[in-house]
């Protein structure tokens, strides 16, 4: 296990500093006018690449800076800062609400398999997932700005601004963990600790809570880096759509893939790098929770 | 007629390679997408200014120019679906040969391709394609659709890699394997006699949900106004713009993006539904294969 957990410290290392080179990867273009027309070219040198380097380590060391933003008077660990706890919020709320929501509704497509309300169960959560996220986003915000349109889905401050990201957030994972859960359960059945549990006599709901899902709860929790994969590629959608002031989406305005110039004027390497970073740290974590969920079921 | 996922998944498939190579011939299809600039009512008494709104001749309406929406989807089908396609097409031409070279759990290969796959885990696809698609050299250069194809690919390579491993690691245990072995057969004959037909069935699954996979990461780029081939033109003086040059969904998708804000929603679904059709087929038609052929190997049993 020890072996493991150094190995993924190891390779997040290997992925950040692998980041960074590709971020800070010389950009900028010789523009010039030729004629009556605008000449723009790209050359790459080596020595520009350096001076990135240098100056982004120097600003790390000496100045304990990330950089500059396109806003003046905002540093970039400031900009990273900011939107990264309103993202926090949104992953947090949405990630209690679908493992809650999940697991239940994991319980439920089980116990229903059998049943005639199967199509409830496995056909939803099967024919979810294949519904693109955006399409998901525009039918929410058609129905929303036709029929309810006192609510504000493009606030940045409030409580609007806060429920509905998580909320839409929160649908994806939630099929997710159920599809995991009930699939896991399904591999506990007739195992002898249920058999002996049901001999004592405990009610049907009380095996499954304490028992079952107690077993469970390791192969939930070793996808969980998947999981938050996942739920930050929709995050950036989400955040997109909805003009919500948070990290994924800062982090796509830092990109700056701007239709007139490329990824050029406005491109901000210290944002990308900070947010990158917080987010890498979230998965980390994540995966250090699956490898000691999988060690600790494989005692069992 | 008892595998009704592949049959559904089929017809799906079947109804979409018509779109795609008859569609743009239908009689009420704009083939070359001729731009209408002003209609005219019956006695010539009232001018129309496009974009028209749906009616019979447009029926889903028309954009800006006025180019017929539907013509615009239909002509599109084929080069989205066979954008798809390359892409995946060329990530397991990739990650077969890794994931049979890393079969033994052990070596170079396997190292890299467990750490690469771990490595590329720690970003979401989309971030990482935002990010390497954005450089300069793919932004500006030559070949821009074969290097997007390549980067696109490549992302989830090591994924795909890994999977594979995993099955052929666990086949080498089967005894036919071992009688394979054991006949002193060489390291190729291996691979094309033994591991691939045991193999095929997977692949061909895990090849449909990933075309799925593929078409939603293209969808997001879309909608993120990422094209996948465009031209860098001057539009107005010394200004110059990024001009996409296909006609996609995902292109589709990012010009009406913009609509929603105000309030026009309309045309923007269609793309996006379309998108969600061909993640649909092939997640179906992935279902089928995977009845079809666990039920073939029960047979046998």
């Amino acid at each position: 296990m020890r072996s493991q957990i150094y190995k993924t410290l190891g390779l997040s290392l290997f992925a950040m500093v692998m980041l960074i080179l590709v971020v800070l990867f010389p950009r900028d273009l010789d523009i010039s006018v030729v004629g009556y027309g605008i000449h723009a070219e790209y050359h790459f040198s080596w020595e520009k690449y350096a001076n990135n380097m240098k100056t982004f380590l120097h600003g790390i060391f000496y100045e304990q800076t990330l950089g500059p933003t396109r806003y003046e008077g905002e540093t970039a660990e400031a900009a990273v800062a900011r939107t990264v706890m309103n993202s926090m919020a949104v992953i947090v709320t949405s990630f209690v609400l679908s493992m809650g929501l999940g697991i239940l509704k994991g319980i439920f497509d089980y116990q229903s398999s059998d049943r005639k309300t199967k199509w409830l169960g496995g056909m939803t959560t099967w024919l979810f997932q294949s519904i693109p996220d955006f399409l998901l986003i525009l039918i929410y915000q058609w129905i929303i700005l036709n029929y309810f349109p006192f609510i504000h889905i493009f606030a940045e401050e409030g409580w609007e601004a806060w429920v509905f990201p998580s909320l839409l957030l929160s649908i994806y994972p939630t099929f997710y963990i159920a599809r995991i859960t009930s699939a896991s359960i399904a591999a506990q059945e007739g195992l002898l600790y249920i058999k002996v549990a049901q001999a004592k006599g405990l009610s049907r709901t009380r095996v499954m809570y304490k028992h079952v899902l107690k077993n469970c709860m390791s192969t939930i929790l070793s996808h969980l880096s998947a999981l938050f994969v996942y739920m930050l590629s929709n995050l950036l959608i989400i955040e997109y759509f909805s003009n919500f002031p948070g990290a994924a989406n800062r982090l796509f305005i830092a990109i700056d893939y701007d239709l007139y110039f490329g990824a050029g004027a406005n491109y901000e390497p210290g944002v990308i790098i900070g947010i990158c970073f917080c987010f890498m740290v979230l998965l980390v974590i994540a995966q250090l929770v699956s490898i000691l969920s999988k060690y600790k079921s494989g005692l069992r | 007629m008892r595998n009704i996922p592949l049959w559904i998944g089929g017809t799906m498939l079947a109804f979409l390679l018509f779109v795609m190579f008859a569609g743009p011939h239908l009689p009420f299809v704009n083939k070359e997408l001729t731009p209408e600039k002003h209609r005219w009512n019956a006695d010539r008494t009232k001018l129309t200014m496009p974009p028209y709104k749906p009616s019979a001749i447009n029926p889903l309406g028309s954009d800006k120019a006025g180019v017929d929406n539907l013509s615009k989807l239909i002509v599109g089908a084929k080069s989205t679906v066979l954008f798809v396609l390359a892409v995946t097409l060329v990530r397991y031409l990739i990650a077969v040969p890794l994931g049979l070279l890393a079969r033994k759990q052990k070596g170079f290969t396997y190292s890299v391709v467990t750490s690469m796959n771990q490595v590329f885990s720690y970003l979401p696809a989309l971030f990482f394609a935002a990010l390497l698609l954005s450089n300069p050299l793919i932004q500006y250069g030559d070949y821009r659709l074969l290097k997007v194809i390549t980067i696109l690919a490549f992302i989830e390579v090591f994924r795909v890699a890994y999977v594979i491993q995993q099955q052929t690691h666990q086949i080498s245990y089967e005894p036919y394997m071992e009688a394979g072995a054991s006949l002193g057969l060489s390291n190729k004959r291996l691979a094309v006699g033994y591991y691939m037909p045991a193999l095929l069935p997977e692949l061909i699954i895990n090849f449909c949900i990933d075309v799925g996979k593929v078409m939603l990461l293209v969808g997001q780029l879309g909608v993120l106004s990422i094209f996948l081939t465009h031209d860098w033109v001057e539009v107005e003086v010394y200004t110059k713009k990024f001009i996409n040059t296909s006609t996609d969904w995902m292109s589709l998708l990012g010009a009406h993006r913009k609509d929603i804000y105000h309030n026009k929603f309309g045309f923007v679904f269609f793309p996006a539904l379309a998108i969600m059709y061909v993640i649909l087929t092939f997640n179906i038609l992935g279902e089928g294969f995977r009845r079809y052929f666990s039920r073939r190997s029960n047979a046998k049993v």
